[in-house]
């Protein structure tokens, strides 16, 4: 017997040991952005997931499943082709601020097949956080189900604009929505290089541990376009990571970006009540930005009104003498 | 714990209970998140989804992925059910059941390596229906994971031949404990790829909705041999009450029973994982309140459990899916909020007896 | 005649612990109702474990019915040999019938074919008494009734070998002479009883033979007059004990009888 939960145990340290070795070596895919082929009318086009959807015409009314892409569709159709929305996107897309024209759209909190059938769309565009069951389950029913993986870049928000342009038969208007953006990056480039050098983390903490973004994440995209550099990613560390007061401390950021309502943030509340974060300059100066959920988590071309607001935020709080330029940073 | 003489004859509520599960099978059909659905439309739906009618309108759609859900969820409700029942029997405790013991853990443990090891991309790999040898692949890791999991906790629970009960629960949570971490750790691991991540979340919690044939043939593949194990365990855990020694000196060879209720037992509670995640608690209440209404007698109480299971899991969704509709809860949820206190208040029913541990 | 049970230099113990029995060699035979007495630990209901394979000897051998019991399929064995445990542990919530029942296991095939079996548990409940409680829930019974039922339920298993385990322990003197005559009277009938017991003057009216074990060996066997002498016993019990005969009218005859003699409060704890 007791050789057997010896053994037992050995078995359960190798599957351990197998389990970390498999998940390690199974490196990160990149996101694939969907392929679209246009013929005339007819659209064909690889999902994400491999599937290949093919339409005699460009799908007309359709549905999204998450709050960004809410905000693609909304630049690049506008209301009249969205079949409904999740109810989502009232906290973290552009409608959060004015849901102008989607007054009558119907709204759903759960992504499952029955609630997509009843809607009737032509084509519903979902991420890889939704439930691959309901994926199946409406393709079996003959209904287009394209996932749409989209990498943490500004850039390829803009290739998947123009993707679904061309799927939805509005190329046109894909190249004015990028046009847009490319533009509005510009301006904003101009205007944020004298803050080059300014250091900030993004922190979200309600009680039960911090929490950041490294590299290779839309906020430190959001940071890069407005000039900032993201301390969080020193060491080559990318995605959502831990953040202890400690290393807090220790990276020492000229600004911390924290997600809140209304300038109210219960991160910011818990940075104010540390006393071992005395040491944290952002706090000695109250250098904390608070951004609105639908700027904190975008990963839509919303992450250029991010960082907008960011490099307004940060004029203002360098000019109350909040944020200083240390000696040998930057140029 | 209050015996009680069983109160409902074998044949009736064998009749009740299967009506029950019909009737709730069709109202689940005829009800669901997105309203009502006409009797003829429902019916009709069913048929087609049964490939007797053609039928590719929005009802019958509609018909077909409610079918394919209820049928699914009895299916789960019934196998959870049915794997506590058999470890009260063998263990002969009314505290031990699947998700209290590790099992379910141990499950959810092993399903979330098949993903990692076969270097898998966890949704289609493990909930689409397309891809039938991967579920079975994801199934076996998770029975492989329940049954590692179950003789590793009997082996600890277990001196001189007998197993100590106390010692089966208290190393059920510290296995329990290990499992969650493990899962965590597969998680820390992989939280930059959403699609595992998505994957570990609903085994965590459980997930009913949008199944397609392919799911409730494999809980009632498991079923269907669990029913074939039934005579050779009914008699012989009726007989197992008075203790191992007990049974033996009657000619049961308990070593046999053991081995035979416990592979069973985790096979359907792996095979429900697999399936539909962790739906925790049912394994402990069915049971339980199936032992009041009928009877102890595990010849009665195994098939009685079996439709109980399938009632009580079918009837809770049906029933919040009428209530709350788009809002309703992850299963594993809602099974926590009913399970837990349930649990609790059996402890504080049976303080006489915990104070001799 | 064959022997319904024996042992042969049969050694037992628990896992990693010292041996619990060892070398000991026994006999029991149709007819006989022998008494296994000896103080508390002596090993005498690990004896009774290894005769239902519970336990797998470390040295010797059990026979049963002149068969290695090694080599008996389980049910072939409780065919031949049924226990009686001292209560129905774990069982009170049974009906009466379905736990008498209990005993025909090893007669019913795997479909539950068992034609005689209706029969013999309702004669098995006649012979105890019981045929009136057969609706009622073992829980709901006496300790005597109880005790009764595990019985029929051993009777049932139309075993020709009966091992049973300090039956009278939870029962009033009325019930325990009535439980030792039963027995008695199966031994009359030709099954071979043994029967682990602390009542040596029970023993002594009922039994042919008595074992005396102590720390698992045995120190002595025969009639109660050859086991139950001071030169015997004294050693084991104490030298506290008064050994006279049994008051006339008693049922196995005038008999040893033996009384602790409690004046020495010292060794009357032993």
């Amino acid at each position: 017997m007791r050789l057997f939960v010896w053994m037992f145990a050995l078995g359960v340290t190798g599957a351990v040991v197998a389990l970390v070795l498999g998940a390690l070596r199974a490196e990160r895919r990149p996101p694939t952005l969907p392929r679209v082929e246009a013929e005339g009318a007819a659209r064909r086009v690889i999902s994400s997931d491999g599937v290949t959807l093919e339409f005699a015409r460009p799908p007309r009314l359709i549905l999204p499943t998450n709050a960004s892409v809410v905000d693609l569709l909304d630049a690049l159709v506008g209301p009249e082709r969205i079949a409904a929305l999740p109810e989502q996107a009232f906290r973290w897309s552009r409608l959060a601020r004015d849901r102008a024209g989607y007054e009558k759209h119907p709204v759903f909190a759960q992504y499952e097949a029955e609630t997509v059938l009843d809607l009737a769309p032509d084509l519903v565009i979902a991420s890889a956080f939704n439930n691959p069951d309901t994926h199946a389950r409406l393709r079996e029913r003959g209904v287009a189900v394209l996932r749409l993986d989209v990498r943490n870049s500004l850039d390829d928000v803009m290739k998947a604009l123009r993707m679904l342009g061309s799927l939805l038969g509005v190329e046109e208007r894909a190249e004015t929505v990028c046009a847009e953006i490319e533009a509005r990056r510009e301006r904003l480039c101009a205007d944020a290089a004298d803050l080059d050098g300014i250091t900030a983390v993004s922190y979200s903490n309600v009680g039960s541990g911090g929490w950041s973004f490294g590299a290779d994440s839309t906020i430190d995209e959001v940071f890069r376009l407005a000039g900032l550099r993201n301390a969080a990613a020193r060491g080559g560390r990318t995605g959502s990571i831990t953040m202890s007061f400690e290393q807090l401390v220790d990276l020492d950021p000229d600004l911390v970006v924290m997600g809140g309502d209304e300038g109210q943030s219960t991160s910011a509340e818990v940075l104010r009540g540390e006393a071992a974060l005395d040491g944290l300059r952002a706090r000695r100066r109250d250098a904390f930005v608070i951004l609105p959920p639908e700027l904190a988590s975008t990963s839509s071309q919303e992450m250029l009104t991010a960082a907008e607001f960011l490099v307004g935020e940060v004029r203002r709080l360098r000019e109350a003498g909040r944020i200083e330029r240390r000696p040998g940073d930057g140029r | 714990m209050a015996a009680e003489r069983p109160r409902i004859p074998l044949a009736p509520a064998l009749i009740g209970l299967g009506s029950l599960v019909v009737l709730l099978v069709i109202a689940s059909v005829a009800w669901g998140r997105t309203g009502r659905l006409g009797m003829t439309e429902a019916t009709r739906g069913i048929l087609a989804a049964l490939g007797l009618v053609e039928d590719d309108g929005l009802a019958a759609a509609k018909a077909s992925l409610r079918l394919w859900q209820a049928l699914t969820t009895a299916g789960v409700g019934a196998a959870m059910a049915l794997a506590g029942a058999l470890l009260q029997g063998i263990f002969r405790n009314g505290l031990a059941a699947p998700s209290i013991i590790g099992v379910t853990g141990g499950a959810s443990l092993g399903a979330a390596g098949a993903v990692l090891v076969l270097g898998g991309y966890a949704p289609t790999f493990v909930s689409s229906g397309a891809q039938g040898h991967a579920h079975l692949a994801v199934a076996a890791a998770s029975f492989i994971g329940a049954l590692g999991v179950t003789a590793l906790i009997v082996s600890l629970a277990t001196r001189a031949g007998r197993i100590s009960v106390p010692t089966l629960l208290l190393a059920g949570i510290a296995v329990n404990a290990c499992c969650g971490g493990l899962l965590a750790l597969i998680q820390a691991i992989t939280q930059q790829d959403y699609e595992i991540a998505r994957a570990i979340f609903l085994w965590t919690f459980g997930s009913l909705e949008d199944k397609a044939p392919v799911h409730a043939a494999s809980i009632g593949g498991a079923l269907l041999a669990a029913l074939l194990a039934i005579p050779f365990l009914a008699t012989e855990l009726d007989l197992f009450a008075g203790g191992e020694d007990d049974a033996r000196g009657l000619g049961v060879r308990p070593e046999r029973t053991k081995a035979l209720a416990i592979i069973v037992a985790t096979l359907l509670a792996a095979v429900s994982v697999a399936v539909a995640g962790q739906i925790v608690f049912v394994g402990l209440v069915v049971p339980h309140l199936a032992r009041i209404l009928f009877g102890r007698s595990h010849r009665r109480l195994l098939p009685l459990v079996l439709l109980s299971g399938a009632v009580f899991l079918l009837g809770a969704e049906w029933a919040q899916t009428a209530l709350l509709g788009d809002r309703s809860l992850r299963p594993g949820v809602l099974m926590s909020l009913i399970g837990g206190p349930f649990f609790l208040s059996l402890l504080v029913s049976r303080r006489g007896e915990l104070r001799g541990w | 005649m064959v022997s319904l049970l024996a042992t042969e230099g049969l050694s037992l113990g628990y896992a990693d612990e010292d041996a619990v029995v060892e070398g000991l060699d026994f006999e029991l035979r149709p007819g006989e109702l022998v008494a296994l007495i000896g103080p508390n630990g002596a090993g005498k209901s690990t004896v009774l474990r290894a005769f239902s394979g519970a336990l797998v000897p470390r040295a010797g051998r059990v026979l049963v019915g002149g068969e290695p019991l090694a080599r008996l399929p389980a049910r072939e064995r409780a065919r031949r040999v049924a226990h009686l445990p001292q209560e129905p542990r774990g069982l009170g919530d049974l009906l009466v019938a379905d736990f008498v029942a209990g005993g025909r296991y090893a007669h019913r095939g795997r479909f539950g074919g068992d034609p005689r079996g209706a029969a013999v548990c309702r004669e098995a409940l006649e012979r105890v008494g019981l045929s009136g409680e057969r609706d009622r829930l073992l829980f709901e019974l006496s300790g005597g009734q109880q005790q009764r039922a595990l019985l029929a339920r051993a009777l049932a298993q139309e075993a020709p070998a009966l091992l049973v385990d300090e039956p009278t322990s939870s029962l009033d003197a009325r019930h325990q002479i009535a439980t030792f005559a039963l027995l008695r009277e199966l031994a009359d009938g030709g099954r071979g009883v043994l029967a682990v017991t602390h009542d040596l003057n029970l023993a002594s009216q009922f039994a042919d033979r008595l074992l005396l074990l102590e720390a698992g060996r045995l120190r002595a066997q025969g009639s109660p007059e050859e086991v139950l002498r001071r030169e015997v016993l004294g050693p084991i019990y104490g030298d506290d004990l008064l050994i006279g005969e049994a008051p006339s009218g008693a049922a196995g005859g005038r008999r040893p009888w033996v009384l602790a003699w409690r004046g020495r409060t010292g060794d009357a704890a032993r």
